[in-house]
């Protein structure tokens, strides 16, 4: 008899608890999905806010008919080349750790780099696979054709602050680009594992 | 006459099922939670509305008919105001409208290889100059079957920096056009053109 009210007393224990389980579960579920409090979590760091261009529609009712825009042109590495090949700051920290290699490269006017050991554009401190890793992967880079002249890297792998510098002071727009558009830099690097927070633009002695 | 008297046995809850019905409903919930409803972000998103005011473009192309296009760039500007310096004190605006109108026709109509050819060197050109952006609209009248507009379209698609638009209309616009102007912004010579009221 005891035994029995005992089990029965279990039951009515149980079922409350698990309504509240169930409850909470559902409460939660709620908040993370109807309130959107994990859509932030979800988006990378690296992502851009994306922003709606208002769609143009003229004519319907009145048109002005101008001469072209001028736009503002961005030097940067055009990713679209093909054959280009990122560096991956891992694979060059394996390379060695306290790596220090400054390259001088020139940006032709297709956008190339160009640069080789054997005219001395590539100093190197530290393990000279470092070096050897770098010339290869710049060696497929190419930017847009919007300026050209003489670009310095200095890597800096072991560096506490900034691990890349470029110098851009010796690139000037192209001849062919015309005096009234502006050119822009943009991405002047092409580095998988390396935050852009680590990479300046500043003077790099050679 | 005796009733049987009905046994009452134990009743039990089954927690089994109250189990397995309360994790399906779970799931389903959750499930389903997940496929209807929409981010915060996507709730907020507004969708911007084509602007009801007039456009702007760097060239008009206006079919007339299948084998007859009227093109106008900034080119155009020149004809305009030649008319308007001529007559524009003098003469009545109609006159002077129907002036612009005929020389416009007279010198930027072309036939569909034309146009085409001329598009083809466009874009030729907007590939080449990566710095100059330009719109090409494309006014098509209500009655004129789409394909019209389609051979056009994929003559200078492609091109990032040549974008395209289609709105409806006729050429009757331009003849009935309320004004025909040749104005100068940022040092640049405009043709403007407003067109009648459409019922």
């Amino acid at each position: 008899m005891t035994a029995n009210n005992f089990a029965k007393r279990k039951t009515i224990f149980r079922l409350p608890a698990l309504i509240v389980i169930l409850l909470l579960v559902l409460g939660m579920t709620y908040f993370l999905f109807f309130t959107g409090a994990t859509d932030d979590k979800n988006l990378s760091e690296f992502s851009d806010p994306d922003s709606l261009i208002i769609p143009p529609r003229p004519g319907v009712q009145g048109i002005i008919i101008t001469g072209p825009e001028i736009k503002d042109l961005v030097f940067a590495i055009d990713t679209r080349t093909a054959g280009i090949q990122p560096i991956m700051w891992q694979t060059l920290q394996a390379k060695g750790q306290t790596a220090e290699v400054t390259i001088r490269a020139k940006v032709l006017p297709n956008g190339n780099l160009n640069f080789s050991r054997e005219n001395g554009d590539i100093r190197d401190r530290g393990n000279p696979d470092a070096g050897k890793y770098l010339q290869e992967k710049m060696a497929t880079w190419a930017y847009f054709p919007h300026k050209t002249g003489v670009i310095l890297f200095y890597f800096n792998v072991g560096s506490k602050g900034k691990k890349l510098i470029i110098d851009i002071d010796g690139v000037k727009k192209s001849p062919g680009i015309s005096e009234r558009v502006r050119v822009k830099n943009g991405a002047l690097s092409y580095i998988e594992g390396l935050a852009w927070s680590q990479i300046a633009e500043g003077n790099v002695k050679w | 006459m005796a009733f049987k008297k009905v046994e009452e046995g134990k009743h039990k809850l089954q927690l089994h099922s109250l189990i397995d019905m309360s994790f399906i409903l779970l799931l389903f919930f959750l499930v389903t939670s997940m496929i209807t409803q929409l981010s915060d972000t996507e709730q907020l998103l507004s969708i911007p509305t084509p602007e009801n005011k007039t456009g702007r473009a760097q060239i008009l192309v206006q079919i007339i008919g299948e084998n007859e296009y009227l093109y106008l760039d900034d080119s155009a500007s020149i004809i305009v105001d030649e008319v308007l310096r001529n007559y524009g004190d003098w003469k009545p605006w109609q006159w002077v409208r129907n002036e612009i109108v005929r020389r416009l026709s007279t010198q930027a109509t072309y036939s569909k290889s034309e146009l085409l050819l001329k598009l083809a060197l466009l874009k030729k050109q907007a590939d080449a100059k990566q710095e100059e952006n330009r719109f090409v609209l494309i006014r098509c009248p209500d009655e004129a079957p789409y394909y019209y507009v389609m051979d056009i379209i994929q003559s200078i698609a492609g091109s990032s920096n040549l974008n395209y638009g289609c709105v409806g209309g006729s050429l009757a616009d331009i003849k009935n056009a309320r004004k025909i102007n040749v104005s100068r912004k940022q040092n640049r010579e405009c043709l403007v053109i407003e067109f009648p009221d459409r019922i």
